[in-house]
Protein backbone atom coordinates (compact mmCIF):
# COMPACT_ATOMS: atom_id res chain seq x y z
CA UNK A 1 0.00 0.00 0.00
CA UNK A 2 1.30 3.16 -0.94
CA UNK A 3 1.39 5.56 1.89
CA UNK A 4 2.19 6.44 5.22
CA UNK A 5 4.87 3.18 6.09
CA UNK A 6 4.85 1.57 9.20
CA UNK A 7 0.71 2.82 10.29
CA UNK A 8 -0.64 0.15 12.10
CA UNK A 9 -4.25 0.98 13.13
CA UNK A 10 -4.57 -2.87 14.33
CA UNK A 11 -3.32 -3.32 17.81
CA UNK A 12 -1.05 -6.15 18.07
CA UNK A 13 -1.16 -6.56 14.53
CA UNK A 14 3.03 -7.36 12.86
CA UNK A 15 4.89 -5.67 10.42
CA UNK A 16 4.44 -8.76 8.62
CA UNK A 17 0.31 -9.10 8.82
CA UNK A 18 0.16 -5.38 8.29
CA UNK A 19 2.48 -5.86 4.81
CA UNK A 20 0.19 -9.11 4.08
CA UNK A 21 -2.85 -6.62 4.20
CA UNK A 22 -1.18 -4.09 2.61
CA UNK A 23 -0.18 -6.63 -0.36
CA UNK A 24 -4.31 -7.64 -0.37
CA UNK A 25 -5.20 -4.15 -1.32
CA UNK A 26 -2.35 -3.70 -3.70
CA UNK A 27 -3.21 -6.55 -5.70
CA UNK A 28 -6.84 -6.05 -5.38
CA UNK A 29 -8.50 -6.03 -9.20
CA UNK A 30 -11.24 -3.55 -7.14
CA UNK A 31 -10.46 -0.02 -7.34
CA UNK A 32 -9.45 0.89 -3.83
CA UNK A 33 -8.46 4.02 -2.71
CA UNK A 34 -9.12 5.96 1.07
CA UNK A 35 -9.49 9.75 2.02
CA UNK A 36 -9.09 11.21 5.88
CA UNK A 37 -12.48 12.64 6.71
CA UNK A 38 -11.61 16.06 4.92
CA UNK A 39 -11.55 13.80 1.29
CA UNK A 40 -7.75 14.35 1.12
CA UNK A 41 -6.02 11.06 -0.27
CA UNK A 42 -4.64 8.90 1.52
CA UNK A 43 -3.62 6.00 -0.15
CA UNK A 44 -4.68 4.86 -3.94
CA UNK A 45 -3.86 0.87 -5.20
CA UNK A 46 -2.66 0.10 -8.96
CA UNK A 47 -6.26 -0.69 -9.58
CA UNK A 48 -7.15 3.27 -9.12
CA UNK A 49 -4.33 3.94 -11.24
CA UNK A 50 -5.86 1.98 -14.27
CA UNK A 51 -9.19 2.86 -13.80
CA UNK A 52 -8.66 6.89 -13.08
CA UNK A 53 -5.33 7.02 -15.30
CA UNK A 54 -4.11 9.21 -11.88
CA UNK A 55 -1.03 7.61 -10.53
CA UNK A 56 -0.52 7.32 -6.80
CA UNK A 57 2.08 10.13 -6.72
CA UNK A 58 -0.02 12.71 -8.25
CA UNK A 59 -3.29 11.54 -6.31
CA UNK A 60 -2.14 11.37 -2.94
CA UNK A 61 -2.35 14.41 -0.76
CA UNK A 62 -4.99 15.47 -3.42
CA UNK A 63 -8.35 16.13 -3.16
CA UNK A 64 -10.71 13.50 -4.07
CA UNK A 65 -12.90 15.80 -5.82
CA UNK A 66 -10.23 15.62 -9.00
CA UNK A 67 -12.13 12.36 -9.73
CA UNK A 68 -15.51 13.67 -8.88
CA UNK A 69 -17.99 15.72 -11.75
CA UNK A 70 -18.39 19.49 -10.54
CA UNK A 71 -22.30 18.26 -10.77
CA UNK A 72 -21.59 15.58 -8.05
CA UNK A 73 -19.72 17.35 -6.03
CA UNK A 74 -22.24 18.43 -3.75
CA UNK A 75 -23.84 14.77 -3.25
CA UNK A 76 -20.05 13.49 -2.44
CA UNK A 77 -19.38 15.65 0.15
CA UNK A 78 -22.77 14.32 1.82
CA UNK A 79 -21.77 11.00 1.54
CA UNK A 80 -18.09 12.00 3.11
CA UNK A 81 -20.33 13.51 5.67
CA UNK A 82 -22.91 9.97 6.12
CA UNK A 83 -19.87 7.76 6.43
CA UNK A 84 -17.70 10.24 8.42
CA UNK A 85 -20.40 9.74 10.98
CA UNK A 86 -20.22 6.20 10.91
CA UNK A 87 -22.66 4.89 8.10
CA UNK A 88 -21.49 2.53 5.27
CA UNK A 89 -22.36 2.78 2.25
CA UNK A 90 -22.73 -0.03 -0.16
CA UNK A 91 -23.03 -0.52 -3.99
CA UNK A 92 -23.60 3.73 -4.32
CA UNK A 93 -23.87 4.12 -8.42
CA UNK A 94 -22.89 7.29 -9.36
CA UNK A 95 -19.97 9.06 -12.20
CA UNK A 96 -16.17 9.86 -11.56
CA UNK A 97 -13.88 11.44 -14.03
CA UNK A 98 -10.94 9.69 -15.50
CA UNK A 99 -7.54 11.66 -15.76
CA UNK A 100 -8.65 12.65 -19.34
CA UNK A 101 -12.09 14.12 -17.86
CA UNK A 102 -13.93 11.06 -19.20
CA UNK A 103 -17.12 10.01 -16.90
CA UNK A 104 -17.54 6.50 -16.28
CA UNK A 105 -20.32 4.91 -14.48
CA UNK A 106 -19.22 3.66 -11.09
CA UNK A 107 -20.60 1.61 -8.13
CA UNK A 108 -18.63 2.69 -4.70
CA UNK A 109 -19.12 0.77 -1.54
CA UNK A 110 -17.85 3.60 1.03
CA UNK A 111 -16.82 2.29 4.62
CA UNK A 112 -15.40 4.21 7.74
CA UNK A 113 -12.02 3.65 8.95
CA UNK A 114 -11.70 3.53 12.80
CA UNK A 115 -8.82 3.78 14.78
CA UNK A 116 -8.44 1.48 17.57
CA UNK A 117 -9.65 4.08 19.98
CA UNK A 118 -13.02 3.96 17.87
CA UNK A 119 -12.63 7.15 16.23
CA UNK A 120 -13.22 8.19 12.79
CA UNK A 121 -10.33 8.56 10.88
CA UNK A 122 -10.37 8.32 7.40
CA UNK A 123 -12.80 6.91 4.31
CA UNK A 124 -12.68 3.71 2.02
CA UNK A 125 -14.08 3.41 -1.12
CA UNK A 126 -14.27 0.60 -3.75
CA UNK A 127 -15.13 1.73 -6.65
CA UNK A 128 -16.49 -0.86 -9.40
CA UNK A 129 -16.33 0.11 -12.95
CA UNK A 130 -20.37 -0.49 -14.05
CA UNK A 131 -20.35 0.99 -17.19
CA UNK A 132 -20.66 -1.97 -19.47
CA UNK A 133 -23.15 -3.65 -16.88
CA UNK A 134 -25.19 -0.23 -17.64
CA UNK A 135 -24.76 -0.64 -21.02
CA UNK A 136 -26.44 -4.06 -20.72
CA UNK A 137 -28.81 -3.01 -18.68
CA UNK A 138 -30.04 0.28 -21.15
CA UNK A 139 -29.84 -2.60 -23.78
CA UNK A 140 -32.19 -4.71 -22.11
CA UNK A 141 -34.46 -1.57 -21.24
CA UNK A 142 -35.05 -0.79 -24.38
CA UNK A 143 -35.87 -3.92 -26.02
CA UNK A 144 -38.03 -4.52 -22.75
CA UNK A 145 -39.58 -1.17 -23.98
CA UNK A 146 -39.69 -2.23 -27.38
CA UNK A 147 -41.42 -5.27 -26.42
CA UNK A 148 -43.72 -3.53 -24.32
CA UNK A 149 -44.93 -0.94 -26.76
CA UNK A 150 -44.85 -3.09 -29.95
CA UNK A 151 -48.92 -3.76 -31.43
CA UNK A 152 -47.88 -7.08 -31.96
CA UNK A 153 -47.91 -9.57 -29.13
CA UNK A 154 -45.05 -10.55 -27.84
CA UNK A 155 -45.11 -14.18 -25.52
CA UNK A 156 -41.89 -15.71 -24.57
CA UNK A 157 -42.66 -19.52 -23.09
CA UNK A 158 -40.39 -22.44 -21.99
CA UNK A 159 -39.95 -25.45 -24.00
CA UNK A 160 -42.92 -27.30 -22.22
CA UNK A 161 -45.10 -24.35 -23.32
CA UNK A 162 -45.38 -21.93 -19.67
CA UNK A 163 -45.74 -18.98 -20.64
CA UNK A 164 -42.81 -16.57 -19.11
CA UNK A 165 -43.68 -13.17 -20.28
CA UNK A 166 -47.15 -11.89 -22.15
CA UNK A 167 -47.04 -8.25 -23.29
CA UNK A 168 -49.83 -5.35 -23.77
CA UNK A 169 -50.31 -6.53 -27.21
CA UNK A 170 -50.90 -9.72 -26.97
CA UNK A 171 -53.69 -8.92 -23.81
CA UNK A 172 -55.30 -6.55 -26.36
CA UNK A 173 -55.32 -9.73 -28.86
CA UNK A 174 -56.08 -12.42 -26.98
CA UNK A 175 -58.20 -10.65 -23.88
CA UNK A 176 -56.22 -12.31 -21.01
CA UNK A 177 -54.24 -10.48 -18.82
CA UNK A 178 -50.14 -10.70 -18.10
CA UNK A 179 -50.99 -12.01 -14.61
CA UNK A 180 -53.76 -14.49 -16.40
CA UNK A 181 -51.32 -15.79 -18.60
CA UNK A 182 -47.80 -16.01 -16.50
CA UNK A 183 -47.03 -19.77 -15.90
CA UNK A 184 -50.14 -21.00 -17.54
CA UNK A 185 -49.63 -23.11 -20.44
CA UNK A 186 -49.92 -21.45 -24.14
CA UNK A 187 -51.60 -24.39 -25.17
CA UNK A 188 -54.72 -22.34 -23.38
CA UNK A 189 -54.90 -20.35 -26.67
CA UNK A 190 -54.67 -22.99 -29.13
CA UNK A 191 -58.15 -24.56 -30.17
CA UNK A 192 -58.51 -28.48 -29.74
CA UNK A 193 -58.58 -29.45 -33.63
CA UNK A 194 -54.85 -27.21 -33.50
CA UNK A 195 -53.13 -28.34 -30.02
CA UNK A 196 -50.54 -30.73 -32.69
CA UNK A 197 -49.22 -27.69 -34.02
CA UNK A 198 -47.75 -27.01 -30.73
CA UNK A 199 -45.91 -29.93 -30.72
CA UNK A 200 -44.08 -29.43 -34.19
CA UNK A 201 -43.76 -25.74 -33.43
CA UNK A 202 -41.87 -26.57 -30.05
CA UNK A 203 -39.83 -29.44 -32.58
CA UNK A 204 -38.83 -27.18 -34.92
CA UNK A 205 -37.53 -24.07 -32.26
CA UNK A 206 -35.88 -27.16 -30.50
CA UNK A 207 -33.65 -27.87 -33.64
CA UNK A 208 -32.42 -23.54 -33.43
CA UNK A 209 -35.30 -23.00 -36.56
CA UNK A 210 -37.43 -20.08 -36.60
CA UNK A 211 -41.42 -20.19 -38.07
CA UNK A 212 -41.84 -17.55 -40.30
CA UNK A 213 -45.61 -15.95 -40.42
CA UNK A 214 -47.13 -19.25 -39.82
CA UNK A 215 -50.92 -18.32 -40.63
CA UNK A 216 -53.42 -20.37 -38.00
CA UNK A 217 -56.38 -19.53 -35.68
CA UNK A 218 -56.05 -18.89 -31.67
CA UNK A 219 -58.69 -18.56 -29.07
CA UNK A 220 -59.84 -15.30 -26.89
CA UNK A 221 -60.27 -15.50 -23.83
CA UNK A 222 -64.20 -15.17 -24.54
CA UNK A 223 -63.95 -17.57 -27.05
CA UNK A 224 -63.72 -16.04 -30.46
CA UNK A 225 -61.61 -17.81 -32.55
CA UNK A 226 -59.09 -14.85 -34.40
CA UNK A 227 -57.03 -15.52 -37.36
CA UNK A 228 -52.91 -14.52 -36.58
CA UNK A 229 -50.03 -14.62 -38.41
CA UNK A 230 -47.28 -16.21 -35.84
CA UNK A 231 -43.61 -15.89 -36.25
CA UNK A 232 -41.47 -18.07 -33.16
CA UNK A 233 -37.97 -17.87 -32.58
CA UNK A 234 -35.61 -19.98 -30.04
CA UNK A 235 -34.44 -18.11 -27.27
CA UNK A 236 -30.69 -19.21 -25.62
CA UNK A 237 -29.31 -19.16 -22.75
CA UNK A 238 -25.39 -17.62 -22.47
CA UNK A 239 -24.25 -21.05 -22.84
CA UNK A 240 -26.09 -21.25 -26.25
CA UNK A 241 -28.59 -24.05 -25.11
CA UNK A 242 -32.26 -23.91 -26.41
CA UNK A 243 -34.39 -22.84 -23.18
CA UNK A 244 -37.84 -21.83 -24.57
CA UNK A 245 -39.55 -19.81 -27.34
CA UNK A 246 -40.41 -16.01 -28.12
CA UNK A 247 -43.87 -15.46 -30.36
CA UNK A 248 -44.67 -13.09 -31.98
CA UNK A 249 -48.50 -12.64 -32.90
CA UNK A 250 -50.28 -10.27 -35.19
CA UNK A 251 -53.97 -10.45 -35.29
CA UNK A 252 -54.67 -10.89 -38.86
CA UNK A 253 -58.45 -10.88 -39.29
CA UNK A 254 -58.47 -7.41 -41.41
CA UNK A 255 -56.20 -9.19 -44.02
CA UNK A 256 -57.40 -11.75 -44.17
CA UNK A 257 -61.14 -10.53 -44.73
CA UNK A 258 -59.76 -7.86 -47.65
CA UNK A 259 -58.34 -11.14 -49.21
CA UNK A 260 -61.27 -12.99 -49.27
CA UNK A 261 -63.31 -9.62 -50.49
CA UNK A 262 -60.48 -9.07 -53.07
CA UNK A 263 -61.22 -13.19 -54.13
CA UNK A 264 -64.88 -12.32 -54.38
CA UNK A 265 -64.31 -9.22 -56.26
CA UNK A 266 -62.24 -10.96 -59.18
CA UNK A 267 -65.18 -13.79 -59.18
CA UNK A 268 -67.18 -11.08 -60.04
CA UNK A 269 -65.20 -9.41 -62.49
CA UNK A 270 -64.42 -12.78 -64.33
CA UNK A 271 -68.08 -13.58 -64.31
CA UNK A 272 -68.80 -10.29 -65.77
CA UNK A 273 -66.40 -11.19 -68.32
CA UNK A 274 -67.20 -14.25 -69.43
CA UNK A 275 -70.96 -12.83 -69.59
CA UNK A 276 -69.66 -9.96 -72.02
CA UNK A 277 -68.00 -11.89 -74.08
CA UNK A 278 -71.16 -14.12 -74.31
CA UNK A 279 -72.87 -10.79 -75.29
CA UNK A 280 -70.61 -10.42 -78.27
CA UNK A 281 -70.85 -14.08 -79.22
CA UNK A 282 -74.70 -13.58 -79.08
CA UNK A 283 -74.60 -10.60 -81.46
CA UNK A 284 -72.33 -11.85 -83.51
CA UNK A 285 -74.09 -15.10 -84.24
CA UNK A 286 -77.50 -13.41 -84.49
CA UNK A 287 -76.56 -11.19 -86.98
CA UNK A 288 -75.27 -14.35 -89.37
CA UNK A 289 -77.83 -16.09 -89.12
CA UNK A 290 -79.24 -17.65 -92.81
CA UNK A 291 -75.66 -17.56 -93.60
CA UNK A 292 -75.91 -13.61 -93.75
CA UNK A 293 -72.56 -11.65 -94.09
CA UNK A 294 -71.52 -9.94 -90.71
CA UNK A 295 -71.84 -6.55 -91.44
CA UNK A 296 -68.93 -5.44 -89.81
CA UNK A 297 -69.68 -1.62 -88.92
CA UNK A 298 -73.54 -2.47 -87.61
CA UNK A 299 -71.74 -5.38 -85.42
CA UNK A 300 -69.15 -2.51 -84.15
CA UNK A 301 -71.64 0.20 -83.76
CA UNK A 302 -73.55 -2.74 -81.15
CA UNK A 303 -70.64 -3.08 -79.16
CA UNK A 304 -70.53 0.14 -78.43
CA UNK A 305 -74.14 0.37 -77.20
CA UNK A 306 -73.41 -2.37 -74.67
CA UNK A 307 -69.95 -0.17 -73.97
CA UNK A 308 -72.07 2.85 -73.75
CA UNK A 309 -74.29 0.46 -70.88
CA UNK A 310 -71.61 -0.54 -69.44
CA UNK A 311 -70.56 2.95 -68.38
CA UNK A 312 -73.43 4.22 -67.62
CA UNK A 313 -74.06 0.86 -65.17
CA UNK A 314 -70.63 2.04 -63.30
CA UNK A 315 -71.40 5.44 -63.24
CA UNK A 316 -74.69 4.29 -60.94
CA UNK A 317 -71.96 1.40 -58.90
CA UNK A 318 -73.56 -1.50 -61.00
CA UNK A 319 -76.90 -1.15 -58.99
CA UNK A 320 -79.18 0.62 -61.82
CA UNK A 321 -79.48 3.19 -65.02
CA UNK A 322 -81.35 6.16 -65.04
CA UNK A 323 -83.85 5.47 -67.75
CA UNK A 324 -83.12 9.60 -69.14
CA UNK A 325 -79.49 9.32 -68.98
CA UNK A 326 -80.06 5.74 -71.04
CA UNK A 327 -81.99 7.00 -74.08
CA UNK A 328 -79.45 10.00 -74.70
CA UNK A 329 -76.56 7.71 -74.37
CA UNK A 330 -78.01 5.47 -76.95
CA UNK A 331 -79.21 8.29 -79.22
CA UNK A 332 -75.67 8.99 -79.29
CA UNK A 333 -74.72 11.71 -81.87
CA UNK A 334 -78.46 12.30 -82.36
CA UNK A 335 -78.77 13.35 -79.06
CA UNK A 336 -77.93 16.76 -80.21
CA UNK A 337 -81.10 16.90 -81.42
CA UNK A 338 -83.36 16.68 -78.33
CA UNK A 339 -84.88 19.47 -77.66
CA UNK A 340 -85.40 20.17 -81.45
CA UNK A 341 -86.15 17.22 -83.65
CA UNK A 342 -86.26 14.58 -80.62
CA UNK A 343 -88.26 15.07 -77.71
CA UNK A 344 -88.00 12.97 -74.57
CA UNK A 345 -90.90 13.05 -71.84
CA UNK A 346 -91.41 11.01 -68.88
CA UNK A 347 -90.52 10.58 -65.05
CA UNK A 348 -86.71 9.70 -63.79
CA UNK A 349 -86.94 6.18 -63.78
CA UNK A 350 -84.02 3.51 -62.39
CA UNK A 351 -84.03 0.82 -64.62
CA UNK A 352 -82.49 -2.74 -63.78
CA UNK A 353 -78.99 -3.56 -65.62
CA UNK A 354 -80.95 -6.60 -67.41
CA UNK A 355 -83.84 -4.47 -68.37
CA UNK A 356 -81.55 -1.30 -69.37
CA UNK A 357 -79.51 -4.04 -71.79
CA UNK A 358 -82.99 -4.84 -73.60
CA UNK A 359 -84.34 -1.33 -73.79
CA UNK A 360 -81.07 0.21 -74.27
CA UNK A 361 -80.60 -2.09 -77.58
CA UNK A 362 -83.56 -1.06 -78.40
CA UNK A 363 -83.10 2.58 -78.63
CA UNK A 364 -80.02 2.03 -80.09
CA UNK A 365 -81.97 -0.14 -83.06
CA UNK A 366 -84.97 2.84 -83.47
CA UNK A 367 -82.26 5.07 -83.69
CA UNK A 368 -80.39 3.43 -85.98
CA UNK A 369 -83.42 2.83 -88.07
CA UNK A 370 -84.44 6.48 -87.67
CA UNK A 371 -81.22 7.45 -89.30
CA UNK A 372 -80.83 5.34 -92.30
CA UNK A 373 -84.84 5.25 -93.31
CA UNK A 374 -86.75 7.22 -90.76
CA UNK A 375 -87.61 10.53 -89.11
CA UNK A 376 -84.01 11.63 -89.51
CA UNK A 377 -82.88 10.36 -92.76
CA UNK A 378 -84.13 13.46 -93.65
CA UNK A 379 -84.41 17.72 -92.71
CA UNK A 380 -87.72 17.85 -91.30
CA UNK A 381 -88.26 14.48 -89.26
CA UNK A 382 -89.29 14.33 -85.62
CA UNK A 383 -88.86 11.89 -82.69
CA UNK A 384 -91.29 11.44 -79.73
CA UNK A 385 -90.05 9.51 -77.00
CA UNK A 386 -92.27 9.24 -74.27
CA UNK A 387 -92.72 6.96 -71.36
CA UNK A 388 -94.61 6.86 -68.23
CA UNK A 389 -95.37 4.55 -65.15
CA UNK A 390 -99.03 4.28 -63.57
CA UNK A 391 -100.13 1.89 -61.54
CA UNK A 392 -97.38 -0.86 -61.62
CA UNK A 393 -97.57 -0.74 -65.29
CA UNK A 394 -94.58 0.84 -67.52
CA UNK A 395 -95.14 1.90 -71.24
CA UNK A 396 -93.11 3.66 -73.42
CA UNK A 397 -93.63 4.81 -76.85
CA UNK A 398 -90.99 6.05 -79.96
CA UNK A 399 -93.37 7.85 -82.76
CA UNK A 400 -91.77 8.69 -85.83
CA UNK A 401 -93.38 12.28 -88.21
CA UNK A 402 -92.36 13.64 -90.94
CA UNK A 403 -89.72 11.52 -92.25
CA UNK A 404 -89.94 9.68 -95.66
CA UNK A 405 -93.07 7.48 -96.47
CA UNK A 406 -92.71 4.07 -94.87
CA UNK A 407 -93.40 0.61 -95.09
CA UNK A 408 -93.23 -2.75 -92.55
CA UNK A 409 -89.65 -3.87 -93.85
CA UNK A 410 -89.20 -7.01 -95.68
CA UNK A 411 -87.17 -9.31 -93.40
CA UNK A 412 -86.82 -9.48 -90.12
CA UNK A 413 -82.86 -8.85 -89.49
CA UNK A 414 -81.38 -9.18 -86.12
CA UNK A 415 -82.34 -5.71 -85.09
CA UNK A 416 -86.10 -5.74 -85.90
CA UNK A 417 -85.64 -8.84 -83.62
CA UNK A 418 -83.86 -6.95 -81.08
CA UNK A 419 -86.83 -4.04 -80.63
CA UNK A 420 -89.52 -7.27 -80.38
CA UNK A 421 -88.76 -9.94 -79.55
CA UNK A 422 -85.80 -9.43 -77.51
CA UNK A 423 -87.26 -6.45 -75.41
CA UNK A 424 -91.15 -8.74 -75.05
CA UNK A 425 -89.06 -11.98 -73.97
CA UNK A 426 -86.95 -10.18 -71.56
CA UNK A 427 -89.26 -7.46 -69.82
CA UNK A 428 -92.52 -10.04 -70.10
CA UNK A 429 -94.23 -7.39 -71.96
CA UNK A 430 -96.17 -6.51 -74.93
CA UNK A 431 -94.41 -4.92 -78.04
CA UNK A 432 -96.14 -2.97 -80.75
CA UNK A 433 -94.18 -1.98 -84.11
CA UNK A 434 -96.63 -0.28 -86.98
CA UNK A 435 -95.60 0.82 -89.87
CA UNK A 436 -98.02 3.62 -90.61
CA UNK A 437 -97.53 5.88 -93.83
CA UNK A 438 -96.65 8.86 -91.07
CA UNK A 439 -93.80 7.07 -89.93
CA UNK A 440 -92.63 4.02 -87.23
CA UNK A 441 -94.48 3.86 -84.14
CA UNK A 442 -93.03 1.24 -81.43
CA UNK A 443 -95.23 1.05 -78.23
CA UNK A 444 -93.73 -0.94 -75.05
CA UNK A 445 -95.99 -2.05 -72.38
CA UNK A 446 -94.76 -4.51 -69.61
CA UNK A 447 -94.97 -4.69 -65.42
CA UNK A 448 -93.30 -1.97 -63.75
CA UNK A 449 -91.72 -4.68 -61.22
CA UNK A 450 -89.63 -6.44 -64.53
CA UNK A 451 -87.73 -2.90 -65.33
CA UNK A 452 -87.64 -1.06 -62.20
CA UNK A 453 -86.81 -1.73 -58.55
CA UNK A 454 -86.08 1.49 -57.72
CA UNK A 455 -88.25 4.58 -56.85
CA UNK A 456 -89.47 7.16 -59.46
CA UNK A 457 -88.79 10.69 -59.83
CA UNK A 458 -91.28 13.28 -60.88
CA UNK A 459 -88.18 15.00 -62.90
CA UNK A 460 -86.79 13.10 -65.97
CA UNK B 1 -96.42 -38.49 -91.52
CA UNK B 2 -95.82 -38.28 -88.10
CA UNK B 3 -93.58 -35.53 -86.84
CA UNK B 4 -91.21 -36.86 -84.27
CA UNK B 5 -92.16 -35.44 -81.24
CA UNK B 6 -89.62 -32.48 -80.33
CA UNK B 7 -87.78 -32.35 -76.97
CA UNK B 8 -89.24 -29.00 -74.80
CA UNK B 9 -86.77 -27.43 -73.16
CA UNK B 10 -86.06 -24.85 -70.36
CA UNK B 11 -83.87 -21.83 -70.59
CA UNK B 12 -82.76 -20.33 -67.63
CA UNK B 13 -80.71 -16.85 -68.17
CA UNK B 14 -80.86 -13.55 -66.53
CA UNK B 15 -79.28 -11.58 -69.40
CA UNK B 16 -81.94 -11.26 -72.09
CA UNK B 17 -79.56 -10.88 -75.26
CA UNK B 18 -77.39 -14.51 -74.26
CA UNK B 19 -81.12 -16.11 -73.27
CA UNK B 20 -82.66 -14.46 -76.54
CA UNK B 21 -79.54 -16.12 -78.32
CA UNK B 22 -79.67 -19.59 -76.62
CA UNK B 23 -83.47 -20.18 -77.77
CA UNK B 24 -82.84 -19.31 -80.91
CA UNK B 25 -80.02 -21.48 -81.41
CA UNK B 26 -81.75 -24.32 -79.67
CA UNK B 27 -84.56 -24.13 -81.77
CA UNK B 28 -82.41 -24.11 -84.69
CA UNK B 29 -81.00 -26.95 -83.16
CA UNK B 30 -84.64 -28.61 -83.46
CA UNK B 31 -85.90 -28.45 -80.01
CA UNK B 32 -88.73 -26.53 -78.41
CA UNK B 33 -88.43 -23.63 -76.03
CA UNK B 34 -90.84 -23.71 -73.33
CA UNK B 35 -89.35 -20.43 -72.64
CA UNK B 36 -86.04 -18.05 -71.13
CA UNK B 37 -86.41 -17.42 -67.29
CA UNK B 38 -84.77 -14.85 -66.14
CA UNK B 39 -85.62 -15.56 -62.17
CA UNK B 40 -86.11 -18.38 -60.10
CA UNK B 41 -89.96 -17.71 -59.71
CA UNK B 42 -90.50 -17.83 -63.34
CA UNK B 43 -88.61 -20.62 -63.52
CA UNK B 44 -90.51 -22.59 -61.37
CA UNK B 45 -93.62 -21.21 -62.56
CA UNK B 46 -92.99 -22.58 -66.00
CA UNK B 47 -91.91 -25.72 -65.06
CA UNK B 48 -94.88 -26.36 -62.89
CA UNK B 49 -97.23 -25.48 -65.70
CA UNK B 50 -95.84 -26.47 -68.96
CA UNK B 51 -93.74 -29.90 -70.35
CA UNK B 52 -90.12 -29.29 -70.09
CA UNK B 53 -87.75 -32.87 -70.92
CA UNK B 54 -84.11 -30.41 -70.41
CA UNK B 55 -83.05 -27.54 -69.07
CA UNK B 56 -80.27 -25.01 -69.38
CA UNK B 57 -79.64 -23.36 -66.10
CA UNK B 58 -77.20 -20.26 -66.02
CA UNK B 59 -75.86 -20.91 -62.19
CA UNK B 60 -75.84 -17.00 -61.37
CA UNK B 61 -79.14 -14.56 -61.81
CA UNK B 62 -77.76 -11.71 -60.72
CA UNK B 63 -78.83 -11.53 -56.87
CA UNK B 64 -79.79 -15.06 -56.67
CA UNK B 65 -78.22 -18.41 -57.85
CA UNK B 66 -80.25 -20.88 -59.57
CA UNK B 67 -80.18 -23.67 -56.92
CA UNK B 68 -83.31 -23.92 -56.18
CA UNK B 69 -84.27 -24.32 -59.59
CA UNK B 70 -81.47 -27.57 -59.71
CA UNK B 71 -82.84 -29.31 -56.70
CA UNK B 72 -87.00 -28.81 -58.23
CA UNK B 73 -85.37 -30.21 -61.64
CA UNK B 74 -83.75 -33.42 -59.96
CA UNK B 75 -86.46 -33.95 -57.80
CA UNK B 76 -89.12 -33.80 -60.96
CA UNK B 77 -86.40 -36.43 -62.99
CA UNK B 78 -85.49 -33.59 -65.11
CA UNK B 79 -81.64 -33.72 -66.83
CA UNK B 80 -80.12 -30.68 -67.45
CA UNK B 81 -76.38 -28.63 -67.79
CA UNK B 82 -75.55 -25.80 -66.19
CA UNK B 83 -73.88 -23.04 -67.41
CA UNK B 84 -71.96 -20.34 -65.57
CA UNK B 85 -69.21 -17.41 -65.56
CA UNK B 86 -67.35 -18.23 -62.05
CA UNK B 87 -65.45 -21.12 -61.83
CA UNK B 88 -66.33 -24.88 -61.60
CA UNK B 89 -65.58 -24.22 -57.18
CA UNK B 90 -67.71 -21.13 -56.82
CA UNK B 91 -71.08 -22.94 -58.02
CA UNK B 92 -73.10 -24.31 -55.13
CA UNK B 93 -73.75 -27.79 -54.22
CA UNK B 94 -76.44 -28.77 -56.12
CA UNK B 95 -74.68 -28.25 -58.97
CA UNK B 96 -71.72 -30.34 -58.68
CA UNK B 97 -73.62 -33.47 -60.10
CA UNK B 98 -74.10 -31.44 -63.45
CA UNK B 99 -72.33 -31.29 -65.91
CA UNK B 100 -70.98 -27.60 -65.74
CA UNK B 101 -70.30 -25.56 -69.45
CA UNK B 102 -68.02 -22.34 -68.89
CA UNK B 103 -69.49 -18.98 -70.76
CA UNK B 104 -68.94 -18.46 -73.77
CA UNK B 105 -69.72 -21.67 -75.15
CA UNK B 106 -70.62 -23.29 -78.42
CA UNK B 107 -74.02 -24.47 -79.17
CA UNK B 108 -73.12 -28.16 -80.12
CA UNK B 109 -71.22 -28.08 -77.02
CA UNK B 110 -74.14 -27.42 -75.27
CA UNK B 111 -76.74 -29.57 -77.49
CA UNK B 112 -74.00 -32.68 -76.62
CA UNK B 113 -74.02 -32.24 -73.09
CA UNK B 114 -78.06 -32.19 -73.01
CA UNK B 115 -78.74 -34.94 -75.57
CA UNK B 116 -75.50 -37.16 -72.82
CA UNK B 117 -77.71 -36.30 -69.82
CA UNK B 118 -81.21 -37.23 -71.45
CA UNK B 119 -79.35 -41.11 -71.80
CA UNK B 120 -78.13 -41.05 -68.73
Amino acid sequence: MHGKPGVSIAPGMTDDEAAYLAAIVHGSADAILSTDVKGVIRSWNGSCERLFGHTAAEMIGSCVSEIVPPELREEAREIGHRVGMGESIESFETVRLTKQGRPIEVSITFSPIRHTTGAIVGISEIVRDVSQAKKAERSAAMLAAIVASSSDGVVSKTLDGTITSWNKSAERIFGFTETEMLNRSIRSIIPPERQPEEDSILSTVVSGAIIDNFETVRVRKDGALIDVSVTVSPVRDTAGRIIGASKIVRDITDKRQTREQLRTLLAEVNHRSKNLLSLVQAIARQMTRHGRQLDLGRFLERLQAIASNQDLLIQNDWRFIPLGDLVRSQLGAFSDLIGNRITIEGPQIELTPEAAQSVGMAIHELATNAAKYGALSNDDGHIMICWSADRQIFEMRWTEESGPPVSPPQHTGFGSRVISDLVRAGLEGTVEVLFPPSGLRWHLSCPLQRISRGRIHARP
Amino acid sequence: MPVPDKLHILIVEDDPLIGFDLAVELEAAGFAVTGVAPTVDTALQLLERHRCDLAVLDVNLGRETSAPIARALVSAGVPFVAVTGYSVEQCPEEFSSAPLLAKPFQTARLVAALRRQLHQ
